[in-house]
């Protein structure tokens, strides 16, 4: 499921249809295809041995509602490891994943089974990518995350 | 402390994907995507000082360097079905040039036999015993039991208990038999053999994978890891498809080639 550079722009226009971007190297991005189409994708970083932090992630627009985004999100959330380069891919249990739900978005990982959480929670540099962003009050970022049993 | 990795090295079936022969659109994928890739079923235990392997597939050779093995103390083999014994002869080269002594082979009962005729050349490469279901094997802080599997011929899983962990590894069987399902009761990882997606062509030795989920819920398994898959039987799926199946199962993980899991 990792990208590789042919995809980069258009995993580019979903996420820009969000008000994203891809997050650094495109190699490191998981995709979701259907045929030749890309419907989605995401990007997980390595925190802590046992905690994950996922970027970005969206679904395209023409796509969404049909159950695209719980799957792919749930494959995420079961194995972070597999998904996530460079990552010491070690199963254990108890791991946990963190994010920033931007606007909408909350609604739909409080569904997956993220709960809300503080910033002062999440790891460096995540913790503070809000604080000086203008676009701040019309976002309202909410900080979640999801534990693993 | 010495910590020990349970390594899934190969996750097909028979077959493996991409097979040679088909290109349905399983094996598309993984022609073109090499994480949805699955050579022929086997496993690694490894620790600083020790690597038992669980089957020697006909792959082995290239499971063995992906996954950085360079030495091998043990060899367990759960039954004797090509897809989990084509890749004994691997071995001879790195015994005769390197080890310098036979590596432990622990083989069913019924496939000492086998073994002879099949490999009457690699005698001194192996020093063969037969394991006995039910009997625990110790290894450092290990314990490695066979137990009775439901597959055409005699096959056994191996549950392995460390300090912190139980886990059963069964790639290749049609349920439990009830001894042993009681015997993996509440295990921390259930690995088993999700040969078919759709309909199961062979109810009697390998399962499906709403089968092996099942199965996992029955013996309670804290965490269910489907391995042995074929991407084309009965219906041929992508990894999208598959995460699909997956999607509401959240301790129901696809094994994949090089899937690790702390011991
Ligand atoms: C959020 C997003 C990924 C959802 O993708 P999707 O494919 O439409 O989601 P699904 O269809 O799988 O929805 C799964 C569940 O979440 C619910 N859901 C989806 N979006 C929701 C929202 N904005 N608010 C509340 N619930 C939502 C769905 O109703 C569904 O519930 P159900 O399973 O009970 O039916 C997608 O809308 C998107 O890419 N949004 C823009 C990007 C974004 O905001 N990303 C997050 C910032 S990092
Ligand atoms: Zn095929
Ligand atoms: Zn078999
Ligand atoms: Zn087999």
């Amino acid at each position: 499921m990792f990208a590789n550079s042919d995809a980069e722009e258009e995993l580019r226009g979903i996420f820009l249809d969000s008000d994203m971007d891809i997050a650094g190297d495109i190699q490191e991005h998981v995709l979701i295809r259907k045929g030749d189409e890309i419907i989605g994708g995401g990007m997980l970083a390595q925190t802590d041995s046992k905690v994950f932090h996922l970027l970005v992630f969206a679904v395209k627009e023409s796509a969404r509602k049909h159950g695209i985004g719980r799957v792919l999100i749930e494959e995420l959330l079961r194995q972070p490891w597999h998904y996530c380069l460079d990552s010491s891919a070690v199963l254990e249990r108890d791991h946990k994943v963190t994010t920033v739900a931007k606007g909408q978005s909350a609604g739909f990982y409080k569904k997956i089974g993220f709960v809300p959480c503080s910033f002062a929670d999440l790891a460096q540099p995540f913790n503070e990518q809000c604080l000086e962003c203008p676009e701040r009050d019309d976002c309202g970022p909410v900080a979640m995350m999801y534990a693993a049993q | 402390m010495n910590k020990s990795t349970f390594i899934i090295s190969g996750s097909g079936a028979g077959p493996g994907a991409p097979s040679f022969f088909c290109d349905c659109k399983g094996c598309v994928e993984a022609r073109e995507n090499q994480t949805a890739a699955r050579t022929r079923s086997g496993a690694i235990i490894s620790s600083a000082n020790r690597n038992i392997l669980f089957d020697t597939p006909p792959d082995l050779r290239a499971q063995l360097i992906r996954e950085k093995v360079s030495i091998i103390d043990q060899v367990f083999l759960t039954h004797w079905h090509y897809d989990h014994f084509g890749g004994l002869g691997e071995l001879e080269y790195y015994v005769k040039l390197k080890r310098k002594k036979p590596i432990p082979l622990y083989l069913p009962p019924t496939a000492v036999e086998q073994f002879r005729r099949a490999f009457p050349d690699l005698e001194e490469i192996f020093e063969v015993t037969s394991w006995k279901f039910n009997e625990s094997y110790f290894f450092d802080k290990l314990s490695i039991t066979p137990l009775p599997a439901n597959h055409s011929i005699e096959t056994a899983g191996f549950l392995v208990k460390s300090a912190e962990n139980r886990l059963a590894y069964f790639p290749d069987t049609a349920g439990l038999p009830d001894e042993t399902a009681q015997a993996v009761k509440n295990v921390d990882w259930l690995i088993c053999d999700a040969t078919f997606h759709g309909d199961n062509w062979f109810p009697h030795s390998h399962m499906s994978v709403l089968e092996a989920i099942d199965l996992g819920r029955e013996v309670n398994a804290r965490h269910t890891v489907l391995t042995h898959m074929s991407v084309h039987y009965s219906q041929p799926f992508t990894t999208l498809e598959l995460a699909e199946t997956l999607s509401g199962h959240p301790h129901v993980l696809a094994a994949y080639d090089g899937m690790q899991i702390k011991l």
